[in-house]
């Protein structure tokens, strides 16, 4: 009895000790008052808190900064650190460098990640580094000059009152604002206040002081300020993270189904058929909020088509469970939807997230919404089918019976991605025939798009010749879908030419060669498996 | 008796009736049809990587515009003419087989109409400059002025296939003279060509650079001829205007968010018509609907622009009476697919 007694004080004396240790850190003001603060950036007009995420990503590759003590500052906090308390924050480690040779060039341990503003300007190699040509020494450079702008306090904030696109300025430039004398005084007294707060660690006066400064700059110019509903629909946008919560429902429905093959079959299926609806409402509501902020379809840059590759698997999975009722669809499309998603959310370097105007040929919402989504939509059905695919050739390797219905599903997706293929090339050709004036003229990407065509053509001509049965087409499917990989990333990313340039990007190489290299594999062994095994049967 | 065992029977007793059947059946097999798909499929990869390690023309001349990819192209569509007359008479079940098919060889003529009946064409625009009636093709060609009349006459000549060289010159005879031209080399570097003039006794003058765009004095013993080199020009029988040219931008940068053109067409008989151009938005002339779904007008999209001179706009102009058979042709292939995969009449979509 006495020993649980001072077990219990102990717990609690360690409680209270942490809870004073916590009390004591030094805590991120709250400033989640400035959230819908307007900033004009990039050529767009977006919330501080999403103008904030996207610059400290750019600068440290993450959503927010944890200090030696392990508190987390928000995006915000180090935003305006920089801006307000720049002795303070040049010293704190917020710029990531990972490649070790330009570590090695600038003289840094090589076993850390982040270092502060400061010491890179102090590191010895610093400026012959980055005048060198180098990438990875560039990319530091960007950085470094995003560090620099938000010193100076670059914000552009001052909204201009005569037209809705000429430029907005940042505070520092107010005196050369169009504004009355009296305006100035009103923007300028609020921003002192606001400073004053911040700076004297007032989490209430800052509120006051943010929601007085907003209001007096949306009086400015309320015909240009954009509205207050689709700041807050922004921010709620960055701040629910509904692709995250989609990725973990998948990921839940994914094993859950894998775990019920056997046993609970159909608990487990309605288990997780309840997860991946539930994954794909997030989607969709991610989506939706994402349309509604950006104005126009989603699938604009690779990280967006990603995605929606995700999405519409899951779509076309949910649609075939509905009419069969067999799990494999799901099974199928709930890791595809998985993956797509955790690759939008931790390839940030190659797989952009953030919301920016359209090249002037993108900017007709009829034309995305039907060539560009059809197009992606069939990616998604060929993923799905690779995934199918991959269950035959599973079982294949592992010498399991492979239930016949299998290769009819096979088949049944692949002719989902192949009508999609066609209406998506064929309305490509009507859209570029209306933009850049011609119908085809062998640009890679519409090149790529007709030889996936036709592999999988080749894939579904050779089933009716008879020259092969299932096996052939999840052998098919899984070699297929490394033509729509090289048509939709490989043209993008490695090629790197032609007319389709806006969507060009860097990065993520090794993953897809990995990808290539590992499906190639999985055939070759699948098939190795299924010869040996029928050589044996007919011995 | 099995509907395979009938097909090969009625193969057979037309193979044996007629030699044209033969062809027909021997053309239009199924395994002629993949070797066609695989090696189309396989060039093109080749052609986009070449595209990329080298550049745009090395890839024109191996494989898009190579004659021996269109002698290829030529014989799927003769593939899917015999595969779908082999399946004579056709059945309804058949439907989405044969208009797909059908919907294919609609395209590829519609590409070939176009290849040859049709215009791709550059036309270079100033704002209050006069009307421009002349258009720019990316081919290149030989001016050379006549020799008796003073006037120009234009030779295409392209240097895509066989370059010339001095052992193996390209020979154009001058219009009104029994002298003739020897292109004896072509360098990319410069867009040049070397030239010389040679008389009927075949004794040759000097040879003589000509970059594009510029033209020379070439000469053979007493006789002098003015010869040009540049890209090939077309005249339009109507005339546009560049009235006036902006440049949108995105709000507070520099980044173009539309190109939109305001032009002037004219034609002889006095009747004028303003139309703009913007991205995603081309005008059309002359106009009327059946005009807009058969190609048979000049169309001028947004092609290129200079960022230091807003006066000036370059457009694209196409004339494409092949467009009907294209978008047709691509019509009757979704539905086909459509009908091929969810329409089959009950009974027919089992396969083992």
């Amino acid at each position: 009895m006495r020993g649980l007694f001072l077990k219990k004080l102990c717990g609690s004396l360690c409680f209270c000790g942490s809870l004073w240790a916590a009390l004591l850190m030094a805590k991120p003001l709250d400033v989640s008052g400035l959230d819908d603060l307007a900033v004009q950036d990039h050529g767009r007009k977006k919330p501080f808190y999403t103008f904030a995420v996207e610059q400290l990503r750019f600068i440290s590759g993450k959503d927010d900064w944890r200090d030696a003590d392990g508190a987390v500052w928000p995006a915000e906090n180090v935003v305006l650190g920089l801006w307000l308390d720049w002795d303070t924050w040049r010293d704190r480690p917020l710029v990531l460098v990972d490649n070790l040779l330009l570590k090695e060039r600038l003289g840094l341990p090589k076993h850390e990640r982040y270092f502060s503003y400061q010491t890179l300007r102090m590191s010895a190699g610093f400026a012959p580094a980055l005048a060198s040509a180098d990438e990875a020494a560039g990319r530091l450079a960007r950085q470094m000059a995003r560090v620099e702008n938000l010193r100076d306090g670059a914000l552009r904030i001052l909204p201009d009152q005569r037209h809705a696109q000429d430029e907005w300025l940042p505070m520092r430039l107010i005196v050369t604002a169009d504004y009355s004398q009296a305006e100035q005084e009103r923007i300028r007294e609020a921003f002192e206040q606001l400073v004053e707060n911040y700076h004297a660690d007032d989490e209430a006066g800052t509120r006051a002081a943010a929601w007085t400064f907003k209001q007096r700059l949306r009086a400015l110019a309320p015909a240009v300020y954009p509205s207050a509903r689709i700041l807050k629909l922004e921010n709620l946008y960055a701040r629910l993270d509904l692709f995250g919560w989609a990725w973990k429902a998948y990921l839940l429905a994914a094993v859950t189904l894998m775990l019920t093959t056997r046993l609970w079959r159909r608990a487990g299926y309605r288990c997780g058929m309840a997860l991946a609806l539930a994954g794909f409402a997030c989607q969709g509501v991610g989506f939706a909020l994402r349309v509604t902020v950006a104005g126009r379809a989603p699938v604009t840059n690779m990280y967006e088509t990603v995605i929606w590759l995700g999405f519409a698997a899951v779509l076309f999975a949910l649609i075939f469970e509905l009419v069969c009722r067999s799990r494999y669809f799901l099974l199928g499309a709930t890791p595809v939807a998985f993956v797509s998603l955790l690759l939008a959310e931790t390839q940030s370097q190659a797989l952009d997230s953030t919301i920016q105007p359209l090249a002037p040929v993108l900017r007709s919402n009829f034309w995305l919404s039907t060539h560009v989504l059809t197009i992606t939509s069939s990616y998604a059905a060929f993923a799905l089918a690779l995934a199918v695919g991959h269950m035959v050739l599973g079982r294949l390797l592992f010498r399991r019976p492979v239930p016949p219905v299998l290769y009819q599903y096979l088949y049944r997706t692949l002719q989902v991605g192949v009508l999609l293929l066609g209406i998506g090339t064929m309305l490509g050709g009507v859209w570029a025939n209306y933009a850049w004036g011609r119908f085809w003229d062998w640009d890679p990407k519409e090149t790529w798009a007709l030889i996936t065509f036709l592999c999988y053509l080749v894939v579904l001509h050779g089933r009716i010749a008879g020259w092969w049965g299932g096996v052939g087409l999840a052998v098919g499917s899984v070699l297929g879908f490394l033509s729509v990989l090289m048509a939709w990333y490989g043209v993008n990313f490695v090629l790197g030419t032609g007319l389709h340039s806006y969507g060009f990007g860097a990065g993520g190489f090794a993953y897809a060669l990995g990808l290539v290299i590992f499906e190639l594999a999985v055939v070759t062994l699948a098939l190795v498996s299924h010869r040996r095994a029928r050589a044996a049967g007919q011995a | 008796m099995s509907e395979r065992g009938q097909n090969a029977r009625l193969r057979r007793a037309r193979c044996a009736a007629a030699a044209e059947w033969r062809w027909i059946y021997r053309l239009g097999s199924l395994r002629l049809a993949m070797i066609l798909l695989f090696t189309v499929a396989a060039a093109c990869a080749v052609a986009t990587v070449c595209e990329s390690r080298f550049n745009r023309q090395v890839a024109e001349a191996y494989i898009y515009k190579n004659p021996f990819f269109m002698l290829w192209l030529s014989l799927l569509c003769l593939n899917l003419i015999c595969s779908v007359l082999t399946r004579w008479p056709w059945k309804r079940k058949q439907l989405g087989f044969v208009v797909t098919h059908s919907g294919i060889i609609t395209l590829l003529a519609g590409a070939v109409i176009g290849h040859f009946f049709g215009l791709e064409a550059w036309v270079n625009l100033e704002k209050d400059a006069p009307p421009v009636n002349m258009l720019t093709v990316s081919e290149t060609a030989l001016m050379v002025r006549g020799f008796h009349s003073g006037e120009f006459y234009q030779a295409p000549l392209t240097m895509r296939a066989r370059r010339p060289t001095p052992r193996r010159p390209r020979v154009i005879p001058v219009p009104e003279s029994d002298l003739r031209l020897q292109i004896l080399a072509y360098r990319a570097d410069l867009a040049g060509i070397q030239a010389r003039l040679a008389d009927a006794d075949g004794a040759t003058g000097e040879a003589e650079w000509i970059a594009a765009g510029t033209s020379r004095l070439l000469r053979a013993g007493a006789a002098v001829v003015q010869v040009g080199f540049g890209p090939r020009q077309v005249p339009l029988p109507f005339s546009v205007a560049l009235d006036d040219f902006r440049v949108p931008r995105d709000e507070g940068t520099d980044q173009p968010a539309n190109f939109i053109s305001e032009l002037t067409f004219s034609e002889a008989g006095g009747v004028t018509r303003r139309e703009r151009v913007e991205m995603n938005h081309p005008a059309s002339f002359p106009g009327g609907w059946w005009r807009l779904a058969t190609g048979l007008n000049y169309k001028f999209s947004q092609a290129g622009w200079d960022p230091t001179d807003l006066n000036r706009t370059t457009l694209q102009v196409l004339y494409d009476p092949g467009w009907l058979c294209k978008w047709l042709g691509s019509l009757l292939i979704c539905g086909g697919i459509t009908l091929m995969f969810y329409c089959r009449p009950r009974g027919t979509t089992k396969r083992s």
